[in-house]
């Protein structure tokens, strides 16, 4: 009965994590320094469906077919980020040309409008579980 | 004759279970808007109505071959809606067929059903304690 909540909650969670990751990607745009050496690779969530727990005594029908969302991993991007010109900065080359992160930044703003939308779609799916439990409970009134 | 147990009440507590276990899909389906290779699912609806039609017209009452056999109605099983895929799926580049805005709409159309069972079965009650407290200043 109250497995869609639980579904509802892990859409909002891994929607969150894509969330940090575009939080994280447009913060280091142009980092070019890191604790790998050289610049910031962009980092993305993969998401998969999240497996079936054993057989539940109290499954009702159709429960099976349920599945939730999780983040099964997150990949990080090794394309090479463009190089600009740039002579005065620390990590120019002898040809004053800089490798920049491969982050572009409006991709990850349209990323993280996607996001935040689909974080929204599992707020209202949790809501109206919520109101319909709710109503169900006023039956007996 | 059941008063409470009529077939009224269980049309309604087959809505009420269908609707509710709908409403997880689609819940399902909004969760995994953004997972590869999901393919969006939900209930045959038009199935479970043709199969409660055929459980009507069987299982009105259990048959007596015998003038003493106590009369009962059939045990009305779960209700069965087969889960199906979606055959209107969108096709993107990650193989996921959820369309977010098609799906939040019959979450919304969804549970105004789910409220008009819930209503109707609170109605049906409201006539029951009608009748019984009729029956008390009456009686």
């Amino acid at each position: 009965m109250f497995k869609g909540f639980r579904i509802a909650a892990s859409g909002m969670s891994a929607q969150r994590v894509r969330l940090n990751i575009v939080s994280s990607n447009l913060a280091n745009a142009s980092t070019t320094q890191t604790e790998e050496g050289g610049p910031y690779k962009r980092r993305e969530p993969v998401f998969s469906t999240t497996l079936q727990s054993a057989a539940d005594p109290n499954k009702q029908p159709g429960e099976a077919a349920l599945r939730g969302v999780q983040v099964m991993d997150v990949r990080t991007d090794d394309s090479e980020g463009q190089m600009i010109y740039d002579p005065n900065h620390p990590d120019a080359d002898e040809e004053g040309k800089v490798r920049m992160p491969n982050v572009n930044v409006v991709e990850e703003m349209v990323d993280m409008i996607s996001a935040s939308r689909s974080f929204e779609a599992n707020v209202q799916a949790f809501q109206a579980l919520k109101d319909m439990t709710n109503r169900a409970m006023d039956i007996g009134r | 004759m059941s008063l409470i147990n009529d077939s009224t009440a269980r049309h309604l507590e087959m809505a009420l279970d269908l609707r509710y276990q709908r409403q997880q899909l689609l819940a399902s389906n909004i969760a995994n808007a953004d997972t590869p290779n999901y393919k969006p699912m939900d209930l045959n609806f038009e199935g479970a109505l043709q199969s409660v039609e055929r459980s009507e017209a069987g299982s009105m009452g259990l048959d007596r071959t015998d003038g003493t056999h106590i009369q009962g109605t059939a045990d009305s099983s779960a209700p069965q809606a087969d889960i199906v895929t979606r055959p209107d799926v969108q096709n993107t580049l990650d193989g996921n067929g959820v369309d977010l805005d098609r799906e939040v709409a019959r979450f919304a159309e969804n549970k105004a059903h789910y409220e008009v069972a819930v209503e109707s079965t609170r109605r049906r009650f409201a006539i029951l304690n009608y009748v019984i407290s009729t029956m008390a200043t009456n009686g």
